[in-house]
């Protein structure tokens, strides 16, 4: 190791360091007890691992707990996916062209769910989670020690339109020829290996994913996981002259790193973008130079952009992040993006923000945390994207077209899903976006105040969904603020398009 | 080695690996999961790194909660699934204590979150968090400096 790098124990600066020690306040394990596991479980775990036969029994036969869910998978109802009636083709992913655009529609009418998001039992374990009291305090689940689901309830204000408008539904498929692709990447990117399935990835370049990479110059490597690929690779500190930071290490009381002689050296804007588009084509992701951001500090060059598909001549953008990283010398240290095709399942019904608010209140719809589209977070200064760092500040609220939100287009063909002949879907469970009643608390070992928000804001975005079987959703949402910048997300598509 | 050397070594990690998993996971869940992290360590045992211990098992046990994270899409939640292998702690569970961090933390990119729990929660120092997260020291560094600045900034907003 490097004896430049100082490691001074960022524990040990705790009571200097105000971010650190609020985040140690908040240590989300604060309420768990060690010393309530068995006291032989190294023992037990040990003895059961040198009783199998098979040095990859981890893969093979999965945990316990990894059983217990994979059976619920198995176990779990099929429900049918539709298919799109109104010719709309699979969609590759193209230029920005436009805004998103929600139209409105007339009336809504039943539909089979076009996917469903739950075990057996899995929407139960969500609504126990948020008990709620009389008095309004919510108290965690019996269960859950981890937290209530929602400390706000959600208001509509009056400005709120009442309009329901229609969007389409994407799913997110992984690419047929994955390793093919993956492989042509890996030699695109200059790393060096077999590609094989990994034991806990896709595919993967890395002999042994449980070592940690190799602390050497120009040593590398390539992974994808479902469908997204990520490259790790040595930061080229090596390569440049260095100077330790002393002024960093003084105010932010951070390990000493290396700081590149000439912040300014590296690849040019130009040819970054360049070879951003070159590298990303290979995937299938198709880019222009003026959809990359680009951006350079002190530590490296960065491009990224989001890949966004033209609909009916408005653009949807994708929540799907492509990035790469740049050393001092121009090397590639790092990149991210996806290798899958997003396909066009139709169009349908979506409720108003009115609507949407009250199902923000729903416990079902509305845990998400997640990333969706960088719509979601163009309010916040300084947000960057995966693989990527700080970008300029897109300054201020997403300029939503009023048109957009106020047009309504009369007879639109809604599509529904079609059957497969011969699927059932008797055990179809339609989602209902009403309140659930609140259960009497016996106890309240840990209760939390609900507040109540008023939601002034409605943006649309859209949001990524994992169903039950593993598939992932494109689905058109509603950003949810108020005037304190508390926010929701919720999907916003018809009730009934998911079951729960 | 044989098994009773193996865990008389690691008996002592048991507690924070069950924490490094109760920050992550439902604490119903870890019981589970920390037996799975000692199987799993137990195979590769031949690759642990003499006083990095800790770290290896934090980055074993960070694949067991990418694992199980991945087949637990039965949460009804809305995932940004085509992200990295997210072991860090959600924002979730940062809520019950401080709704403002917790929002902030969301909205940090994964990569920066993992780094920064190792060392805020776990208590690693960084060349300790580069093990786990399999890169070099001083890109670790710079990631947590990086991360430390936006969380900062976005806890001032």
């Amino acid at each position: 190791m490097n004896e430049n790098i100082q490691n001074d124990g960022l524990g040990e600066n705790l009571e200097a360091d105000a971010l650190l020690s609020r985040m140690a306040a908040a240590d989300p394990a604060a309420g768990f007890d060690a010393s309530t596991l068995s006291s032989t479980l190294v023992d037990d775990a040990v003895a059961s691992a040198a009783s199998k036969p098979n040095p990859n029994f981890a893969r093979r036969q999965g945990s316990r707990l990894g059983d217990k869910l994979a059976q619920a998978y198995r176990d779990r109802p099929r429900f049918v996916l539709g298919s799109a009636v109104s010719g709309l083709a699979s969609v590759a992913a193209i230029a920005i062209v436009g805004s998103i655009a929600l139209h409105g529609a007339t009336g809504t009418s039943s539909i089979s769910p076009l996917f469903s998001l739950s075990a057996a039992g899995g929407n139960e374990s969500v609504q126990s989670s948020n008990k709620v009291a009389a008095d309004g305090l919510v108290v965690p689940g019996a269960n859950d020690m981890m937290m209530p689901m929602s400390m706000f309830h959600y208001n509509a204000a009056d400005t709120l339109s009442d309009e329901t408008g229609s969007a389409h539904v994407y799913q997110i498929v992984a690419l047929e020829d994955s390793k093919a692709v993956f492989e042509k990447l890996a030699q695109a990117l200059g790393v060096e290996g077999t590609v094989h399935k990994g034991q806990y990835s896709t595919l993967t370049t890395v002999a042994d994913e449980t070592k940690p990479l190799d602390q050497v110059p120009g040593k590398s490597s390539l992974t994808l996981q479902d469908k997204n690929w990520w490259l790790s690779a040595w930061y080229g500190e090596d390569k440049v002259a260095m100077t330790c930071s002393s002024e960093l290490a003084a105010t932010n009381k951070d390990s000493c790193f290396y700081v590149p002689s000439d912040a300014e050296a590296g690849i040019s804007k130009a040819d970054a973008i360049a070879q951003f588009i070159r590298i990303m084509q290979i995937t299938g992701a198709s880019f222009k130079a003026s959809e990359v951001q680009f951006n350079r500090d002190r530590y490296s060059s960065n491009v990224w952009a989001e890949l966004s598909l033209n609909q009916d001549g408005a653009s949807i953008n994708t929540g799907l992040y492509f990035g790469m990283q740049f050393d001092s010398n121009g090397n590639v240290f790092g990149a991210s993006g996806a290798l899958a095709k997003i396909v066009d399942k139709g169009t349908f019904s979506t409720i108003s923000p009115i609507d949407a608010v009250a199902r923000a209140n729903d416990p079902k719809w509305s845990t998400f945390w997640g990333i969706g589209s960088r719509d979601a977070y163009s309010t916040m200064p300084g947000t960057t994207v995966e693989g990527g760092s700080s970008e300029p500040s897109a300054g201020g609220e997403i300029a939503v077209d009023p048109k957009v939100i106020d047009k309504v287009v009369p007879n639109s063909v809604l599509v529904e899903p079609t059957p497969v002949s011969g699927a059932s879907t008797d055990s179809v469970t339609s989602g209902q976006a009403t309140t659930e009643p609140m259960p009497a608390v016996s106890e309240s070992p840990a209760a939390v105040k609900v507040e109540e928000v008023t939601i002034v804001r409605v943006l649309p975005i859209w949001l990524q969904a994992s169903d039950s079987t593993g598939n992932t959703w494109l689905v058109p949402g509603y950003q949810l603020l108020s005037d304190e910048n508390n926010y929701a997300q919720v999907p916003s598509v018809q009730d009934g398009l998911i079951a729960f | 080695m044989t098994p009773d050397e193996f865990s008389a070594i690691y008996r002592e990690y048991q507690a924070p690996v069950a924490k490094f998993l109760a920050r992550r996971v439902e604490f119903v869940d870890v019981e589970d999961l920390c037996s799975e992290v000692f199987e799993i360590a137990w195979a590769k045992r031949a690759d642990a790194v003499a006083g990095f211990e800790l770290p290896w098992l934090y980055r074993i046990a960070g694949f067991v909660v990418s694992n199980a994270r991945r087949r637990a899409t039965t949460r009804n939640r809305f995932i940004a699934s085509l992200t990295p292998a997210d072991h860090s702690p959600s924002a979730e569970s940062i809520a019950v204590a401080d709704m403002a961090l917790a929002q902030a933390w969301g909205k940090l990119v994964v990569t920066e979150r993992a780094a920064l729990a190792l060392v805020a929660f776990e208590g690693l120092r960084v060349d300790e968090a580069a093990a786990v997260l399999g890169i070099s020291a001083n890109a670790a560094s710079i990631r947590l400096h990086r991360a430390r600045t936006k969380l900062a900034e976005l806890l001032k907003d």
